[in-house]
């Protein structure tokens, strides 16, 4: 009995004993330079504060050879990310020239509430991912990432941020979600936003500019459900045009119809808006 | 009893920690032999996969048939292409429906429905029945590379990655045939 509790403990502990953990388990506070060598966890009863302008540098390294950086910030206690217009808290690897998958990504998990305000993104496997939680996430920009935002099962308000450069700009599983996305600008992606599976139509993505992407919105094989964008802007004007930028029922038979009309004609100036507070 | 809790608690506390590092997304390993056209057809089905389901691929490349075979019986792999006849050889009968059953119950692989046609058989996707219950979906994925291949069409694609190299053939022509 001993010996297979012993190995049950062992078991876990094998497979990640190369890679440097570092617990936080009270309140914490970051500014300036901050590097991460391995993953950095804020444990349950954990809280971490990153003030503005401070960058948080993961280390390349890559213990289980699978072509994404272990390197990591995982959250299942509190996170509060203040950066600032002029002075954004950046999240980046240590590699001078930024590619994606050279760190894995900030992980808000089964978490008790994440906020991230100005902050930089770039060269992560997913800039930053949301499950089991509620989190506000504003005036971000991620860039250069294999998936940008990914959320799943979480509440969150997704206002203004920019996603660009990523392979999918934002890819979310619904599940039992719920929240807005809204007032993003989201181009230059391979996918603009990648609705895999069990989506439900109860996360809102409304006044998004969602243009120039590989294509702008793609439906996941598993997807069952027609799914609604209505009021965003697609770069174009023409219902036509902005079809052929979805790849769902018209592509393929099999897959769910995503409907986007009415469609924003015109660019939002989002220059001019304020997203709420707290998202609710 | 109180070692029944602690074996529970020790359970929990492994499968959470385990679920906590386990977040990238989950990996389908598939293998082809060393050629360009196995190379070619293991691109296709890695990028189709990949861009429709979003689950990351990863290519194994083995020196013959029996490598990569084995490969998938040891769970290196979780998919793989094979000749009709290879199949039919390996379980040593010329009935391809017993051959499908014998390879099912003896290896724990599943043979999908033929993708194309060869000059003396079919290219058959194998999946390990294991990787089958984790995406059940795949099998019907995989058929809608049915009727958009032939020995032609193969040859033809081949020829282009000279030119393009096999990243930008094959999204080309999964593209041209709507698939991504």
């Amino acid at each position: 009995m001993k010996f297979l509790i012993f190995l049950i403990l062992l078991f876990p502990c094998l497979s990640f004993a190369q890679i440097p953990v570092k617990e936080i388990n009270g309140e914490e506070v970051w500014q300036g330079q901050v590097i991460i060598d391995g993953i950095v966890a804020v444990r349950n009863e954990g809280k971490l504060i990153i003030k503005e302008g401070t960058e948080v540098v993961f280390k390349t390294i890559d213990i289980d050879n699978d072509g994404i950086g272990d390197s990591e910030l995982y959250v299942e206690g509190e996170i509060y990310v203040y950066g600032s217009e002029n002075l954004p808290v950046i999240f980046t690897s240590d590699e001078p020239i930024k590619e994606p998958s050279q760190w894995k990504y900030v992980m808000v998990n089964h978490a008790k509430y994440a906020y991230f305000e100005y902050a930089i993104f770039e060269s992560a496997f997913s800039g930053l991912q949301i499950h089991f939680s509620k989190g506000v996430v504003k005036n971000c920009i991620f860039r250069s990432n294999v998936d940008g935002f990914r959320f799943s099962t979480s509440n969150i308000y997704v206002c203004k941020n920019i996603m660009t450069k990523n392979k999918h700009g934002i890819r979310y599983e619904e599940r039992d979600s719920k929240g807005i996305v809204e007032y993003n600008h989201i181009f230059d992606n391979e996918i603009g936003i990648f609705p895999v599976t069990a989506c439900n139509d109860n996360v809102i993505f409304q006044y998004n500019v969602i243009e120039k992407n590989g294509y702008n919105i793609k439906v996941g094989d598993e997807q069952k459900k027609d799914l609604t964008f209505k009021k965003n802007y697609f770069g174009m004007i023409f219902e036509k045009d902005i079809k052929k930028t979805i790849y769902d029922k018209s592509y393929d038979k099999h897959l769910p119809k995503i409907n986007f009309k009415p469609f924003l004609k015109k660019n939002v100036l989002r220059s001019n808006i304020k997203c709420l507070e707290n998202g609710y | 009893m109180f070692r029944k809790w602690l074996l529970i608690l020790s359970l929990l506390f492994a499968i959470g920690i385990n679920i906590s590092y386990a977040c990238v997304g989950k990996t389908i390993y598939i293998g082809h032999i060393n050629s360009l056209e196995n190379e070619l057809v293991g691109n296709i089905l890695s990028r189709l996969i990949t861009e429709r389901t979003g689950t990351s691929v990863k290519l194994k490349k083995f020196s013959n048939a029996n490598e990569l075979f084995q490969a998938a019986v040891n769970g290196e792999i979780d998919l793989f292409m094979f000749d009709s006849n290879e199949i039919k050889a390996i379980v040593q009968t010329t009935d391809f429906e017993k051959a499908k059953t014998d390879i099912n119950t003896k290896f724990n692989l599943v043979l999908l429905k033929p993708v194309y046609e060869t000059k003396a058989g079919y290219n058959v996707p194998i999946i390990r029945k294991d990787t089958l219950k984790k995406f059940p979906a795949l099998p019907r994925l995989i058929e809608k590379l049915n009727g958009t291949l032939a020995p032609n069409i193969v040859s033809e694609l081949t020829k282009e990655i000279d030119k393009k190299g096999i990243r930008d053939t094959v999204r080309e022509f999964l593209k041209s045939k709507n698939l991504i």
